[in-house]
């Protein structure tokens, strides 16, 4: 009998126990031979031969000048010695001139200085646009459908983007627009050559006209 | 380590938040396209400024006018347009001293002088008018920007007269331009 670790084992028992040790160890080897091997797998893939083009629209606006003789002054031209009641109208095209149709449009100015041109919500500049379906006329007719775009609103309520109502932005749309730019009639007094406190007369800005428009929702097409 | 259970509890939820994952949306937005005005309008006001003075020279007197006035005899000032905006109409008022009351108000035509008390340069028609001291008139008339017009007071007594003019912004020339 020999005697290990003061356990008595007679000689089977140490050799069975010796054998599952080697068996245990093959098992273990085998393992690690198998996990470390290399499984290739079988693939298929099929490509499109044709087609499968994707481009984006584009969305563009721009403005330009009414081109009709007589009402070119666009925005460019300066608008001088107003008075109270009178009013300046300016024609411009807008045009959606990407791929994309669009949404939302609106107008915001910045003036500068500010003074109670743009300021003064009852005597200063008051804006009102106009559309026609087609070009305005010297005159200022509207031979076409006109619409309003925006009530009479005051400048001093444009530095924030304001909706306008426009028949249409699809793309390749254009808007023939008037823009009446007009002081109120107003109840200053001047006495003796005096021009009253506050006044409304005598003053100078410039003014920055911004359109702007919205990509069209976003569509999910099955095709 | 906790002085208490609702601190232990109020511990636990302040680090649950902290260590919850925030998650957060992507943005998506749409397409803007902004048209600017090539440059700014330049926009600016005119003035409608009226008023009397004893010398025709547009100088703007910034006062009422002083005038000594002899009965029965006319005496002349102007109406002068110093505004860059035109009128249609002015409101005058003329005080007298001396319980004198207005005779007449004469005028010319718009920049014609005259050349006796009763008659103006060239023969043009002139215009008499009817006022009462201290009370204002309005004179409907066609005043231009730098333009003026002569007139003559004439009183029943000796006194001072004070002459003021007076511009409404309902008595300007408006128009509607489409440019």
């Amino acid at each position: 009998m020999k005697k290990t670790l003061g356990i008595s084992l007679g000689k089977t028992a140490t050799a069975t126990l010796i054998k599952v040790a080697i068996a245990g160890v093959a098992v273990m080897g085998g393992t690690a031979l198998v996990s470390s091997s290399v499984f290739a797998s079988l693939t298929a893939t099929a490509t499109n031969t044709s087609g499968g083009s994707v481009s984006t629209g584009t969305l563009s606006l721009t403005q330009a000048a009414s081109g009709v003789a007589g009402i070119t002054g666009g925005f460019t031209t300066a608008i001088t010695a107003m008075g109270p009641g009178d009013t300046v109208n300016r024609y411009i095209n807008l045009t959606n001139g990407g791929t994309l149709d669009a949404i939302n449009p609106t107008l915001s100015i910045a003036a500068t200085p500010s003074n109670a041109l743009t300021t003064n919500a009852t005597a200063g500049i008051q804006v009102t646009i106009k559309n026609c379906t087609v070009d305005w006329t010297a005159a200022g007719v509207c031979s076409g459908t006109q619409t309003t775009a925006l009530t009479t609103t005051a400048a001093s309520a444009l530095g924030t983007a304001t909706a306008l109502t426009l028949p249409s932005t699809l793309a390749g749309a254009v808007s023939h627009i008037q823009i009446g730019i007009a002081l109120p009639a107003g109840t200053e007094n001047v006495l003796n050559g005096v021009l009253p406190g506050g006044t409304i007369q005598g003053l100078t800005t410039a003014i920055t006209w911004t359109f702007n428009e919205t990509e069209r929702t976003g569509t999910t097409t099955n095709s | 380590m906790f002085r208490s259970k609702r601190s232990a509890l109020l511990g636990f939820f302040v680090a649950l938040v902290a260590l919850t994952p925030i998650s957060i949306s992507p943005a998506i937005a749409a397409a803007k396209a902004t048209s600017t005005s090539p440059s700014a309008t330049s926009f600016s006001t005119g003035t409608f400024k009226a008023f009397a003075t004893a010398t025709q020279t547009f100088t703007n007197p910034l006062a009422a006018l002083t005038l000594s006035v002899t009965a029965n005899t006319a005496k002349a000032f102007y109406i002068e347009n110093g505004g860059t905006i035109n009128q249609n109409a002015i409101t005058m008022t003329i005080s007298l001293t001396a319980s004198a009351a207005i005779t007449n108000v004469r005028n010319c035509p718009q920049g014609v002088l005259f050349q006796t008390p009763t008659t103006c340069v060239g023969g043009v028609t002139l215009t008499t008018n009817s006022a009462t001291a201290g009370v204002a008139k309005v004179y409907t008339m066609s005043i231009p920007a730098n333009t003026w017009y002569e007139f003559e007071l004439t009183a029943t007594k000796n006194s001072t007269a004070t002459i003021s003019v007076a511009v409404a912004s309902t008595q300007i020339a408006t128009f509607t331009q489409n440019s």
